[in-house]
């Protein structure tokens, strides 16, 4: 091979791979483009305002008995992907109640095995960094890896695509993290802990662990429409709440006082499940701003008065 | 023999990339979460190995360093007995240079015509460097094989090949391969350092000194390799040329550090790499190592006027770097720090201690899981080149990693816990109300007190709304606030400054001014906290 032949080649490889990174960066295959949004399924008339709680010392006996009475699981497909968003945002510890217990997660992901789900996927935008550290440090990243699920954190910006959101009222576009958008169900799995922001963390707001840029909410004329214009965008398809310990000062990172309620909190109506979360704390739904907000963009019952909750 | 020196100089090399990319924060999912060192071996081996650096940096702090010294102690001990056989076959950087001249091989006759080198160049540098260091200064780190090397790996190498990686990952067949392998050794987070481009120009320039002549930083410049040349002039072990000697003059061309002269019986100890080229060369097996009381020596011929010019330059640099405006002396006796942006790592020693013990070796930056650790480049002055900065803006002091500390060779910063490090004062947040959303605009945002790792941002009423204020006593100036603060572009809204550095004390004082106010306010004095104001 002479020098010319090899640059030439060289050139060739080279270019390949750069414009193959190219296509990287904006994975959005032409037919997908806001899919996502347009998959945000209206939600079936007979899951509205219904939440079933799970009360007891056993968090996954609490999580499977309220999912028993709540149907089952009937709307994971055979062999489908589902994505866990469990908060592991911060390098806390399970008892300082920052963050999902991984024992809800592990059980949380069991179950959807059980039920014939291809793949259990656990993903987190951490914010503490290094993620593997938050998600050890968790518990999270060893309960649901032994339990069969992968986990991946969302580190770099390439992990996350476009996303437009056609039914916000202040939000036209934003990101999702491209695991979220190719999955075919996302359960969600929150903390319930106290938030200096929005007075309180629950389902709805972490949904900002799976876009990418979640400053750029706070500097926007309003948090909490944000927050419920996300959602009309990113179907939650199940609300697990976790409030089994729920932090009730410094939040949402502590350490602070805490709580234990011992409920496991169930719903496919996720408005519903934090409206009826905020009850935990001694609040009304109508003090933290983004469950009336979403309410009001049709993502579920924010008013207790509908809510009709089953204990079990 | 040969083999044997390639064997050693290879697996010199290898433990040296080894140590240089374990030198990452893993952590244990089985574990509490806690960050360490992969593999649990000193990752700051060679830098300890280093002579030169220890005797710099202590000279130049006045302090003796112990436990980093008795490092050192085995290669001096090497040197009495075996010369710069260091240089031929333990140097990670001699290796690579050695591999380099393979590329730009230079035929065996018209080496020693065509080569070029000055040998007695690096005894000036020698000699400059240790005027530095005796007034105070450093600069040995500049030139220094073992901190340069690792410096240029981590500034000019490491985030290349890690960008690169990213893209080999997605080739068809070996991508997986390459992913896994990377996965393994390096960050999560694409890695990003200042002054790449020069440290990586340094090494190039070095690697390609082979067009000079081969060995040529090894000859002329490297200062280790002189320190070691000096002692070698009273090592034990010798080359010796027997009688059967025929002045065939292979040996003169062979030797890589022209160090055999005359018809190939004379050898200058101090170039003398013990390659034993010459000793598998000679087609008589007329040459041998062995012990030897000094037969003729050559002399080291050292020019007076250049010594004492490279003594004066010596010297100006130090001047310089003693004297320029780096730090504001105060009737405290605690020097404040002119630049606001220089945060040193926790754990670290005060300020002009900090500058003569540190030999910016760069393992630091390497192993800070954030990035956020940074070269300087004039924000300490001219002694601080190069030295660790934090960025938060880059990245942030992560609370449960203390990295930094366990991997530091010199104690330029000292080894912590991560306990330690709710009273290890590296700087302070403050709020441009002129910038911050709440201030400014009465905005939602919380993000500084969200990520607040020890709960340093209290919320006061004021002008008609909450206002997030900055609790000097829990601030310890890690950065994370100003990593995440949405407000600004570059420039944060809420911005750490070197304002709280509380180096100069030490760490039990640090610890007990923060419990001891941490103690009035919950006895009800209120009044640090509204002092606290930022």
């Amino acid at each position: 091979m002479d020098r010319r032949r090899f640059l030439e080649l060289t050139g060739l490889a080279c270019g390949g791979l750069a414009l193959h990174g190219c296509g990287r960066g904006s994975d959005t295959p032409p037919g997908r483009t806001g899919t996502a949004s347009a998959l945000a399924p209206l939600l079936p008339e007979d899951v509205r305002g219904k939440v079933f709680v799970g009360h007891g010392d056993d968090a996954a006996a609490c999580l499977e008995a309220a999912i028993e009475a709540s149907g089952g699981l009937g709307f994971i497909p055979k062999g489908a992907t589902v994505v866990l968003k469990p908060n592991a945002a911060w390098s806390r510890t399970p008892p300082q109640a920052a963050t999902t217990d991984p024992a809800l997660v592990a059980a949380m992901t069991r179950l959807c095995l059980k039920h014939g789900a291809g793949r259990v996927i656990v993903f987190e935008h951490t914010i503490d960094r290094p993620a593997a550290q938050v998600l050890a440090m968790t518990g999270i990243g060893r309960a649901a890896s032994e339990a069969g699920a992968e986990v991946i954190a969302g580190s770099s910006q390439s992990d996350y695509v476009p996303l437009d959101v056609p039914r916000g009222r202040l939000m036209k576009r934003d990101t999702v993290a491209r695991i979220v958008r190719d999955a075919d169900v996302l359960i969600n799995m929150p903390k319930a802990k106290h938030h200096s922001a929005t007075e309180l963390t629950l389902g709805l707001k972490n949904l900002m662990g799976v876009n990418w840029n979640r400053q750029a909410w706070h500097t926007g004329p309003d948090l909490h429409q944000y927050i419920a214009d996300y959602a009309t965008a990113v179907p939650i398809h199940l609300t697990v709440v976790d409030a089994t310990r729920i932090l009730l000062t410094n939040g949402p990172k502590g350490p602070g006082e805490t709580a234990d309620p011992r409920e496991v909190i169930v719903s496919r109506d996720p408005v519903a499940a934090d409206a009826y979360a905020s009850t935990l704390f001694g609040l009304k739904p109508a003090n933290v701003a983004y469950i009336n907000r979403a309410q009001d963009l049709g993502l579920g019952v924010g008013d207790l008065a509908r809510i009709e909750v089953t204990r079990v | 023999m040969r083999l044997a020196r390639r064997a050693s100089q290879l697996f010199s090399l290898t433990a040296f990339l080894a140590l240089f990319l374990l030198a990452l924060g893993s952590v244990d999912w089985a574990g509490g979460g806690e960050l360490r060192l992969r593999g649990g071996v000193p990752v700051d081996l060679f830098l300890r190995l280093d002579p030169l650096a220890a005797l710099s940096s202590m000279l130049a702090a006045r302090s003796l360093l112990l436990p980093v010294f008795l490092w050192a102690v085995p290669v001096l001990v090497l040197a009495l007995l075996f010369g710069r056989a260091f240089c031929g076959w333990v140097c990670p950087l001699g290796t690579c240079i050695d591999a380099c001249d393979h590329l730009t091989r230079q035929r065996r006759y018209r080496r020693t015509t065509s080569e070029r080198s000055w040998p007695r160049l690096k005894y000036y540098v020698l000699a400059g460097v240790a005027v530095t260091a005796l007034m105070g200064a450093q600069v040995v780190w500049f030139l220094d094989p073992l901190p340069l090397l690792t410096r240029s790996l981590t500034l000019g190498v490491f985030a290349p090949v890690q960008w690169a990686s990213g893209y080999l990952e997605r080739l068809p067949v070996a991508g997986p391969v390459i992913e896994s392998a990377s996965r393994s050794v390096l960050p999560e987070a694409q890695a990003h350092f200042r002054s790449n481009l020069a440290a990586l120009i340094i090494l190039t320039a070095i690697l390609a000194g082979g067009i000079l002549s081969r060995r040529f930083w090894c000859r002329s410049l490297c200062p280790l390799g002189a320190l070691l040349g000096v002692i070698a002039r009273i090592s034990v072990f010798r080359r010796k040329v027997s009688a059967a000697c025929r002045e065939c003059t292979l040996c003169r061309l062979d030797c890589r550090m022209n160090s055999v002269s005359g018809g190939g019986q004379v050898n200058d100890p101090s170039e003398c790499i013990y390659c034993y080229s010459c000793v598998d060369d000679c087609p008589r097996d007329a040459v041998c190592v062995a012990p030897a009381v000094r037969t003729e020596s050559v002399p080291l011929d050292l020019d007076r006027r250049r010594l004492l010019a490279a003594a004066g330059l010596g010297a100006l640099w130090a001047f310089a770097a003693r004297t320029e405006l780096a730090a504001r002396p105060t009737r405290d006796g605690v020097s404040h720090i002119v630049r606001q942006g220089l945060i040193r790592p926790p754990g670290s020693v005060p300020e002009e201690l900090f500058r003569e013990r540190c030999i910016r070796c760069g393992a630091c930056m390497k192993v800070c899981p954030t990035n956020g650790l940074q070269p300087a480049l004039l924000e300490g002055g001219l002694g601080g080149v190069w030295t660790p900065v934090l960025m938060p803006r880059v990245g942030e002091c992560v609370q449960n990693c203390n990295l930094c500390g366990e991997v530091c060779p010199t104690e330029a910063i000292r080894p912590f816990t991560v306990k330690e490090k709710d009273h290890l004062y590296i700087g302070r947040a403050v709020i441009d109300r002129s910038v911050c959303v709440v201030w400014e605009s009465g905005k939602d945002c919380l993000v500084c007190d969200e990520v607040c790792s020890y709960q340093a941002i209290y919320w006061q009423e004021e002008g008609g709304g909450r206002r997030p204020h900055v609790d000097e006593v829990r601030c310890v100036g890690c950065g994370i606030c100003e990593n995440n603060c949405p407000a600004g572009g570059p420039v944060a809204a809420i911005r750490v400054t070197c304002d709280g550095d509380r180096r100069g004390w030490t760490r039990e004082q640090q610890r007990r001014w923060r419990l001891s106010h941490l103690r009035d306010r919950e006895s009800g004095d209120q009044r640090s906290r509204s002092r606290a104001d930022d």
